[in-house]
């Protein structure tokens, strides 16, 4: 290998380093001046920095309201399942010979002391109670969706119960990302852990063909809705 | 708290503060969390598994073990660097329980974009049909290029060059010194170009 191709193999194993700014300043200047009088090196350098600029627009994956409602309903549900036993808390259940309980009990007190004064550590705090109040949004004053009213459409929010409210229906508003019905969208706000909508900007969820929608008594500058029907 | 001392909402604390108040019994707080980091994290664990489906259980599970642990959380650590390392631990588990490790043909992905999942898929409407299309093939071709990186140089690209983290903060994140992470990084990023050049038709320098 000459010494060029020597200068050029260098300068590539430092395109990442370079490109974060973290090689030393001796050394970026070396690869400045590579550059300068490499066009091969630059042109890579150059592909190089716009795959990784490319990498950096991939989107974000986009969640739905329903994410938000079947974790706080796996919480809620949790908070309010029964306090799980320990083993040892099941192994005291179990009546043992008096000889055996007693000479547990010498083992027990005896790994007691050992650990006194070695697992000092606070106990953690209780777990977050309830907040008193939640703001409600506005324009959230509507019908809750019930399970046995809910429209196919909305399938996606039947994995738990309280999952949300619909806010409001947008049916002349811009097209949504991977619009099947362009112009017609509804907007349902996920409960929080309380049961109460969270504030908004509301994912859009897109209804199918062929689906209408009727605006309620509770109708407001929201849209609010309580009543869908399908053709 | 004095009335003078202005109450900042969750919508403009830190995440920290908010952990905090989630700790003192603030469940708007905790909302406050999912809102900010749930698509961060299920788009990072999408990348790391390949697999939508799995990514939002990682991103499920991560919440949890934020809301279980959020008792004893304390500010050693940059709340981020610590929901990224619970999301990753997560998703590592997930790896090693499905013992799945796709292989994706690149060929296919540049044959047919469509494959895709279109669940993540955000058209420009300032784009032209046809740039649009471009876009979408190229973004299917790095996507599928990153799937076929091995483990630990997929997770280091992901966070470094999609997530846009630090190098101390990865190192913290994988527990690894900052020299591995960089080369690491290193060794990444050639990796994706070898892969991803030869579909777009550019031919490697000398």
């Amino acid at each position: 290998m000459d010494t060029k191709s020597k200068t050029c193999k260098k300068t590539r194993d430092w395109f990442s380093s370079y490109y974060d700014g973290v090689l030393s300043k001796n050394d970026s200047s070396r690869f400045d001046e590579h550059l300068r009088a490499c066009p091969s090196c630059k042109s890579s350098y150059d592909r190089f920095t716009a795959l990784l600029r490319g990498a950096r627009t991939l989107p974000r994956v986009r969640t739905g309201p329903e994410f938000e409602a079947r974790l706080f309903a796996r919480i809620r549900a949790e908070r309010s399942a029964p306090a799980r036993v320990s083993w040892w808390q099941e192994l005291a259940r179990i009546p043992l010979p008096v000889p055996i309980g007693a000479a547990a009990v010498v083992l027990l007190a005896v790994f007691a002391y050992t650990r006194v004064g070695v697992d000092r550590a606070p106990a953690p705090a209780p777990s977050g109670a309830p907040a008193e109040t939640v703001s409600r949004p506005s324009g959230a004053d509507d019908v809750p969706i019930r399970t046995n009213t809910r429209p196919s459409f909305l399938d996606g929010f039947e994995r738990g119960s309280d999952m949300g409210r619909v806010v409001g229906i947008d049916l002349h508003g811009p097209p949504y990302p991977g619009d099947v019905h362009p112009r017609t969208a509804v907007f349902v706000a996920p409960c929080d852990l309380n049961g109460v909508p969270l504030e908004g900007p509301y994912e859009p969820v897109l209804v199918e063909p062929g689906t209408r929608a009727r605006r309620g008594p509770n109708a407001d500058t929201s849209g609010a809705v309580d009543t869908f029907t399908s053709r | 708290m004095p009335d003078d001392v202005p109450h900042t909402t969750n919508r403009d604390a830190g995440d920290e503060d908010l952990m905090f108040r989630y700790r003192d019994g603030d469940e708007g707080a905790f909302v406050e969390i999912v809102r900010r980091y749930k698509s961060k994290i299920v788009s990072t664990a999408y990348r790391v598994l390949g697999d939508l489906d799995k990514a939002e259980d990682v991103a499920q599970e991560t919440f949890i073990r934020v809301h279980r642990n959020a008792a004893r959380y304390r500010s050693i650590a940059k709340f981020s660097t610590w929901i990224y390392t619970i999301a990753l631990n997560v998703a590592r588990n997930e790896l090693r329980n499905t013992k799945r490790k796709r292989l994706v043909s690149l060929d296919a992905f540049g044959a047919d974009a469509d494959a895709e999942p279109s669940t993540f898929e955000i058209p420009d409407e300032s784009a032209p049909p046809d740039q649009e299309a471009e876009n979408k093939q190229l973004r299917g071709i790095f996507e599928a290029a990153i799937r076929k990186l091995p483990a630990r140089y997929r997770e280091v690209f992901v966070l470094r060059d999609v997530d846009d983290l630090s190098y101390e903060e990865i190192a913290e994140i994988l527990r690894v010194p900052k020299g591995t992470v960089k080369s690491r990084i290193n060794r990444a990023r050639q990796r994706f170009r070898e892969l991803v050049e030869p579909i777009l038709g550019e031919t490697p320098g000398p």
